[in-house]
């Protein structure tokens, strides 16, 4: 019994390092000088410095780390929180009315299973005529779209969780439609904003098709931007200063995911099996 | 003035539907307004009628035909084996994770690093100067494979998209796992039910729902791949890496052919419809 | 306060018909208990008077005002719910002044309410908490207490008491009767319990599948019971109903040509006979026409519950004091007083006996 547990903990073990390896050593390369990096590619750092984060945190011209967070962060606030605001009403009368539950729902959910290139082409020519091109609300309309189904089946297991006697109960207190769902049905579904927030905000953050396709300069995020360190124009790749870059763009979805896990795994699945 | 309840629904539904109308239907019409036309960045608002020949152009093109097997081929190997690998991390974790909840966090950080970074992560552990994993090949081994040679890439990035993707059926198993009734495992092992007959015989098939929800889940997600083998390897030597979604990709930004992009994008939405519905009606079957 | 009046009301879901045609009128001050076996439409017709059901066809009037079709928050009722319903998001004081927030009333009105309320409930320590820290007891009075605030037209009680443990539920009994009797407001009340029926009602209304059928006092109902359903409803054990076949004459035959002699005539309509188990009167064997084997014992401290094979007439219950000392398979005489019979005819209905056969 004894010998079973731990070769179940080996395994965990073992599995853990092999899928997080990348980023164990994304990490331990950024604590590289660059002299350090050409010679010692192992895992075992002789002079851990902060040297590579130093550079790519004093703002250099041509690429501006504070500019790609700052794109990263508001496309993907207004892509989080525009479906919410969205879906909630609609996740509202579906549950309770069975409004849209033929056709709407089943739409919208299906969205999520299609493969996004569909949408960015002609996306890209409607924003070249709107004007959204390389925008930040452009970008962030884009990831609302992305979020949208995933958003829409949390509300509406969310609401589906109230106990319809509360609805009633405030029906025979004499709450009319606009109460019962302002001092009712939001307070109660709180915990599922949040939720469905972070969430939203991780996929819209971790997005990179549309990033890519949609912006050029001004309203480029993190994952595109963080791609640039790569490109070799003159010279190879710094390792140390990318390896920095990747730390810093994979840092806020990581703090927001490993805080939340519980909830982002348990929304992972819901989502997942009740689509 | 009072609502009547029908009234209140449509006011109730109607941001989500002008929120798809605008971001949606409008992409749709264009889709279908360049699918039939040439046209080209230079003059990109004035389209002209060519009928069916960009359909013709692309199912013409060795290229398609290539992604789209290329696809095919990725999405049905890393769903089978990320649904086998996160089965069995689920069932033979289990004993461990019910008292150890952190493990989950573990297990799925790499689903929270954006397929993007991961790409680009991997673009540096595999570097044959920079990357840890050749350095440890040549110490260990005396030699190291390249990895992302046009003999390679692809076992490359059907392990990358692995690695990142097996958390996501790990977590459905480890869901469905949980949701068989205890008392139905006590039963069978009071019954005398050793622990393999009672995966085989008692638990899989509960879980065989499950199993074909996030088969069908990863098979569509990998079908779709684009961000992890784009930042790693873009379309790959000689393009040996160019899934449907890099294909249309590079059709219509690098090569600037919008109409055939489009009708590219117009025959792989069909295809999709087609597999969603297909899956949807089994699943429903199933039931 | 206020009087509510079913006329003719029908309920149907698709093909199936929940509620058939039932009138009825609870009056003001009135304490009315809908009681019946489970799915027979009780709680279903309760919900149409609160307006969280519609109404297929009739009408339903509150102070003959026609309300049938209001939306719940427009008929000025309140309902304690059977789970409670609390707004678990909310303190127990906010609970209680919902009601009166969404009328938009003053404030100082809302707080001397609230506290007038609590005090009655004695609920003036758990004002500030949430519900999910209260006792299931304290739960169930902060649902009466909100409904109570916003005085409304009439109290609507959908099985409150199912959730609440044996002892409590007696407890909360007497809270409720006493309730009704400082308000003198107008209730109906929702029970699977006949316990409940009997010790609260003013009026009880007896369903089944969807029909009425019996309305009157308790003491009406388990005296006369109109039909054999009311009366093996009411009552426990149950009330035996034999068959048998009226005369015309002064008796009445019952299987196995056993016959009761009655002092009156009687119908011949009359085709089954009821008797309550504690009426029988358990006598020696010898002086009896009717005898049994006792069958089975349940011992229930001060009486105990006999089944009887009466033979030919089939299994009885009876009720007899624990001091008798009877053990199973004892042979007895089984006493039927007159006073104590029910006839039914055919279909179950009752079949009165001439004037003067009882009062």
């Amino acid at each position: 019994m004894k010998l079973h547990l731990a070769l179940r903990w080996i395994v965990f073990a073992f599995v853990a390092l092999i899928m997080n390896f990348p980023v164990i050593a994304t990490f331990i390369t950024a604590l590289k000088s660059p002299s350090e990096i050409s010679r010692n590619p192992s895992l075992v750092v002789d002079s851990p410095t902060l040297e590579n984060f130093v550079t790519v945190l004093t703002v250099s011209d041509r690429l501006n780390v504070y500019h790609y967070l700052w794109n990263s962060f508001s496309a993907a606030t207004i892509g989080a929180i525009l479906p919410m605001l969205v879906a909630f009403p609609m996740a509202w009368v579906m549950v309770r009315r069975g409004y849209g539950r033929a056709l709407l729902f089943p739409l919208i959910v299906n969205l999520r299973a299609l493969p996004l290139i569909i949408f960015a082409v002609p996306l890209y020519l409607m924003f070249s005529v709107a004007y959204l091109l390389d925008t930040r609300i452009g970008l962030g309309l884009v990831l609302a779209i992305v979020n949208l189904p995933l958003t829409l089946m949390l509300l509406v297991n969310a609401v589906a969780e109230i106990p319809i006697e509360l609805e009633e109960a405030a029906h025979m207190d004499g709450a009319r439609l606009p109460r019962l769902i302002g001092r009712v049905v939001l307070p109660l579904c709180r915990p599922a904003f949040i939720t469905t927030f972070v969430f939203g905000f991780i996929t819209a953050w971790n997005e990179f098709l549309f990033g890519l396709i949609l912006t050029t300069q001004r309203a480029v995020p993190m994952t595109v931007g963080a791609s640039f360190f790569f490109a070799t124009s003159g010279g190879g790749v710094q390792w140390g200063v990318a390896a920095a870059v990747m730390v810093v763009a994979a840092l806020p979805p990581l703090i927001l995911g490993l805080v939340m896990y519980r909830r982002i795994s348990g929304s992972m699945v819901s989502g997942a099996v009740k689509g | 003035m009072r609502l009547s309840s029908s009234q209140e629904n449509a006011v109730l539904a109607s941001p989500v539907v002008l929120f798809l109308l605008a971001l949606l239907g409008f992409p749709v019409v264009l889709s279908v307004v360049y699918g039939f036309s040439e046209a080209n960045f230079q003059a990109l608002m004035s389209p002209t009628f060519v009928g069916l020949e960009n359909f013709h152009l692309v199912l013409n093109d060795i290229g398609f035909w290539n992604a789209a097997w290329f696809s095919l081929r990725f999405a049905v190997i890393t769903a089978f084996l990320e649904c086998a690998l996160g089965l069995f991390l689920a069932v033979y974790l289990a004993p461990l994770i019910r008292n150890h909840g952190w493990m989950v966090a573990v297990l799925i950080i790499p689903m929270i690093v954006a397929p993007a970074m991961m790409g680009l992560m991997y673009r540096l552990v595999l570097h044959e100067f920079a990357g840890p994993i050749p350095f440890y090949f040549y110490q260990w081994f005396g030699w190291s494979p390249s990895f992302l040679s046009a003999k390679t890439v692809f076992q490359t990035i059907i392990v990358v998209e692995t690695l990142q993707w097996t958390p996501f059926a790990f977590l459905l198993f480890m869901a469905a796992y949980q949701a068989i009734p205890q008392e139905i495992r006590e039963a069978a092992s009071v019954d005398g039910t050793r622990p393999w007959r009672m995966f085989w015989k008692i638990e899989l098939p509960q879980m065989l729902p499950t199993l074909f929800v996030a088969g069908f889940i990863r098979f569509i997600d990998g079908f779709r791949v684009f961000d992890n083998i784009y930042t790693l390897v873009g379309a790959g030597p000689g393009g040996s890496t160019t899934s449907m979604s890099i294909y249309i990709y590079e059709t219509f930004l690098r090569r600037g052919e919008i109409g055939k992009a489009m009708a590219a994008a117009i025959l792989l939405f069909l295809v999709a419809f087609l597999v969603l519905a297909l899956g949807q009606y089994l699943m429903r079957r199933s039931q | 306060m206020s009087r509510v009046s079913l006329e003719n009301v029908c309920k149907s879901f698709t093909a199936l018909e929940v509620i058939k045609s039932v009138s009825l009128t609870v009056e003001d001050g009135e304490f009315c208990v809908f009681v019946g076996p489970s799915g027979c439409g009780k709680s279903t017709l309760l919900r149409m008077i609160a307006g969280l059901e519609g109404v297929t066809s009739g009408r339903i009037l509150i102070d003959d005002e026609d309300v049938t079709g209001l939306e719940p928050y427009d008929r000025h009722l309140s309902m304690v719910f059977q789970s409670y319903a609390l707004y678990p998001h909310l303190s127990v004081r906010q609970n209680i002044a919902f009601a009166l927030e969404t009328a938009k009333q003053p404030k100082n009105l809302i707080e001397q309410k609230v506290a007038e309320a609590a005090r009655m409930l004695k609920l003036e320590e758990y004002l500030d908490r949430r519900p999910s820290a209260l006792s299931g007891g304290q739960r169930q009075r902060v649902a009466i207490g909100r409904a109570i605030v916003r005085e409304p037209k009439a109290f609507l009680f959908d099985e409150p008491l199912s959730n609440l443990d044996a002892a409590l539920r007696g407890e909360t009994r007497i809270e409720i009767a006493s309730l009704h009797k400082s308000l003198g407001a107008t209730m109906i009340y929702v029970t699977h319990d006949q316990v409940e029926a009997m010790t609260l009602a003013d009026r009880i209304v007896v369903l089944n599948k969807g029909q009425i059928m019996q309305v009157g006092s308790p003491q009406e109902l388990y005296e006369r019971p109109g039909n054999t359903f009311v009366a093996q409803f009411l009552g426990s054990p149950k009330m035996n109903v034999i068959e048998a076949s009226g005369t015309g004459r002064g008796d009445i035959k019952l299987p196995g040509n056993r016959c009761l002699a009655l002092s009156e005539g009687n119908s011949e309509t009359i085709r089954q006979v009821g008797i309550r188990p504690e009426q029988i009167a358990v006598t020696d064997e010898a002086d009896a026409t009717i005898t049994g084997t006792v069958k089975l014992r349940e011992y229930h401290g001060s009486v105990l519950n006999l089944v009887v094979d009466a033979g030919p007439i089939g299994d009885l219950s009876v009720l007899a004091p624990s001091v008798s000392g009877l053990a199973e398979g004892k042979r007895i005489g089984l006493g039927f007083p007159t006073e104590a019979l029910h006839f039914f005819d055919a279909r179950g209905q009752r079949v009165e006996l001439g004037p003067g056969a009882r009062r």
